[in-house]
Order: C-alpha cells, then structure tokens, then sequence
C-alpha cells in the first residue's frame, strides 16, 4: 500500500468500526476493505497507534483475533455524568474465582476452572455466559468439550485493552507454568506473592492520593 | 423491568479458595497439619451453605455443587482422625495422593488469590464504553425495550448471540428424541414380524427407515443372526441381505 492509499484506509477502518460497533474479525475487515489480511494487521496497528495520542478519545479492544472500538477507561465518569447514576454491580465470590481463572489462563476448560475450584462449575460458566461476560469454543483437541474466554463485554468492564494487559499478567502466568510442570519452589512463591501483593498495595495507594 | 434480566443464581467460594482464606485466617503453611486444625471451621462453612441451600427454590440443583464440598469435608475428617489417633492409620495410596494433591492445588491457589483481588479492584472503575451495531440494536430495543442502562448493560449486543445458542439447544433436543430407537425395541418388533413372515429382505425391513434406524436395524438383524434365529444371505457386494427365519426342530 502506497502512502495516500494507506491513509485512506485508515480513514475507512474507523468508519468501519464506528458502524459496526461490536467484535469485528480480520477477516471481515480485510473483506469489507478489499484488502490482505496480512495488510488489515498492520493497518489495525497503525491505527491502534494513531489512537494513543493524548487527543484521542478512543481506544482498540483485542481478543480471540478480534477487535473493537470503545471509549478510553480514563473517560467512564463520562457517561456517569449523562445518565446521573453509578453503575455498580457486584462480582460474587464464584464469578470472581471464574472470572479471574478465565482472564488469567484462557482458553481454560471447564474441569481445568473446576480442578483449581474444587467444585462443580457448571452452573456459574452457564450464568457467566448469559451475562455476556465469557465466551466458549469447542476444543479442536477435545470432543464434547469447550473452551472458556473473557468476551469483549468483561474487557470493557474491567478498562482493559486485552487480557495481556491485567496487571502481572505474565508472573501468574509463569506460576501457572511451573506448577503445571510440579516444580514450584515454595521460596520462589512466597517472593511472588510478596511482589504482587506489593503492586497491589501501591495501586492503592496511587488511587487514593 | 429491574429484573427483567436477572438470573438467580446462589453463589459462595468453592471449597479451594475457602480452604486457603481458612489457613491463612490462622497464619499456617500449607500441610496435612493445618488441614486438620481448620477441619471444624470448613465443618461449620458447609452447615451454613446447607442451612441456605435449603431456604432455596430450587434446592435440586445446587446438590450437585454441595456435593463437592461434602467430598472435600470427608477428606479433611479422614486427615484430621489420623491425625488424632495416635498410630498409623492402614496406608491408602490413593487417599495419601489426593492429599498431596489437594495440598499442591491449595499451594497454587494461594499463589494465584492476589488475582481475585486485581479483578476485583478494576471491576466497573473505569468502563470501555462501545455500543451495538445500529441495526441490530433498533431490533432488539423493539422488542425487548430494554429498561435503562444498567440493565441494558449486560444484555442487547449479546441477545442475539444468547438466542442463537437456545436455537442450537432446541435444535440439538430435536435430534436426540429421534435418535432414540432402542436396539432392544428393534429386535422385539423383528421377532414379532418373524412370526408371520418366513423370509424377507433388508431394503424391505428398512424402508422409509432414518439413518439411526437403518443401523439399530442393521445391529439388530446381526443380533439375531447370532442367536440363531435368523439366517443372512447376500448375493453379491452391495446386494441386498436375504433374511430367512430358522425354524427349529
């Protein structure tokens, strides 16, 4: 794509992300567009670039090979303001314990969500997903069996921009690793936690000043 | 119109995480030691889930999630008696595995709880906003007029996706009521057709049968072919399978 070609389909990507609103694939993208997928990556990468600007209101959301637009976390109390109301509604103990297991370690399956648990989970996945905060694929490698998501609608709620980006991310991850593979050395543990305990208390406290 | 979109659903810790906010309420490590002392306390936390479940509607269906806790509360009591009898208890391998497991599974979780917390802590504080694609929001808010904001939050984009998933289910049940044809069934009504006629064909026995009922058709012909009962020929590949009855002496 030559330079003034290139502008001009970033200008068509926002406008179709404004109409379309919802999750939208690369591959409808570069459909819509008429052009390679391979282009629509890195024409969504520009464009997630152009929106970094501190004069931008906007901001991608990414998932399971799909995108969309929304509005920057910073800019919620917006729409508090126009409805004069605040939106609250609490996560139970269960939805949390799900919600944190799927965010963290999708795509997870069911007697994976069920193991770290040690409980039935059917009940809370099926409430989860009306909710519109999961979603659920089959397992190409496992009949009968589905694998859980966070949906867009979960990204949103929580003012992030991908599931990479919750904070220590990568550290659970890693966690997860070791365990996975029995060699969990308990003085590394307890210098993990330390560790994320700490960010934790510090995001505090920066919110409160 | 608050509820329009509200699922009941009774909602407590699992027995992991209740496990691991018990030992650490009482600043122990994890071991088969600890488990013991915080046996009672999970021992109580069950009495109060059961005491609520049964305060509940529909009771029926949260046996199936008490009853891992009541697994978990016979470990603990298994863990705590050896603990107090003061001689070894006959060595079960399988049990003395599941209670290296479940300690391993505390550990991880104990490591992973700070998770609950950061989700806990973005939780609705800073919301991405998006809206619906503008067509299928116009039907939606036709038909279900959506209330405020609050309870529109978490439904009209994915009405759509939640319908097309009981369409898959009504579909999915159709199916199955079809596909019920026992092969015991089968065998009693070829038993009965044998009884008046001495020989017959499988294109015959099959007609206007569906696929699942040409096999259990099929499944059932063999059957029989094995008891004795019947006698198969077939002439040539793909031919059809002559069926004649044996008549005993």
């Amino acid at each position: 794509m030559n330079e003034s070609n290139k502008n001009k389909k970033l200008a068509e990507l926002e406008a179709l992300l404004f109409i379309y609103g919802e999750p939208i694939s690369f591959k409808k993208i570069s459909e819509v567009l008429e052009i390679t997928e391979d282009d629509a990556l890195k024409l969504v990468e520009d464009f997630k670039e152009s929106l970094e600007g501190e004069n931008r209101g906007l901001i991608l959301l990414f998932s399971e090979e799909k995108i969309q637009i929304g509005t920057k976390p910073e800019f919620s109390s917006i729409l508090e303001k126009l409805i004069k109301k605040e939106i609250s509604e609490d996560l139970t103990p269960a939805s949390l314990e799900t919600l944190a297991l799927i965010l963290y370690f999708s795509p997870i399956s069911r007697s994976k969500i069920e193991y770290h648990r040690g409980v039935d989970s059917s009940f809370i996945l099926k409430s989860l997903l009306l909710r519109g905060l999961i979603e659920r694929y089959p397992d190409p490698k496992m009949p009968n069996a589905y694998l859980y998501v966070p949906s867009f609608n979960l990204l949103r709620h929580l003012g992030i921009s991908k599931k990479e980006d919750l904070p220590d991310y990568q550290k659970f991850n890693e966690l997860n690793k070791k365990f996975e593979e029995g060699k969990l050395v308990q003085e590394d543990a307890n210098h993990l936690s330390e560790n994320i305990i700490e960010n934790i208390n510090q995001e505090e406290q920066n919110k409160s000043q | 119109m608050n509820n329009v979109y509200k699922l009941k659903i009774f909602d407590f810790e699992g027995p992991i995480e209740k496990l691991v906010e018990l030992i650490e309420d009482k600043k122990l490590e994890i071991n088969e030691l600890s488990l013991a002392q915080i046996t009672a306390d999970f021992l109580n936390y069950l009495e109060n889930l059961t005491s609520q479940i049964q305060s509940e509607e529909n009771k029926k269906q949260y046996l199936q999630i008490l009853s891992s806790f009541v697994v978990m509360a016979s470990r603990l009591i298994f863990i705590k008696s050896k603990s107090l009898l003061n001689f070894n208890l006959e060595k079960d391998e399988e049990e003395e595995k599941a209670i290296k497991d479940l300690e391993h599974r505390l550990r991880w979780f104990k490591e992973f709880r700070p998770a609950l917390k950061i989700i806990k802590n973005l939780w609705l504080k800073n919301i991405i906003f998006s809206r619906s694609y503008l067509e299928k929001k116009f039907l939606v808010s036709h038909i279900f007029a959506p209330g405020n904001l609050k309870d529109a939050f978490f439904a009209p984009e994915y009405l759509n996706k939640i319908f097309g998933e009981f369409e898959k289910i009504l579909k999915e049940e159709k199916t199955l009521a079809k596909n019920i044809i026992s092969l015991e069934e089968k065998i009693k009504s070829l038993l009965a057709h044998f009884k008046l006629v001495q020989e017959t064909n499988f294109s015959k026995l099959s007609e206007n049968a569906s696929r699942q009922e040409l096999i259990v058709t099929f499944l059932a012909i063999l059957h029989l072919a094995r008891e004795g009962l019947i006698s198969l020929e077939q002439n040539g590949y793909f031919s059809d399978i002559i069926i004649k009855k044996r008549n005993h002496e």
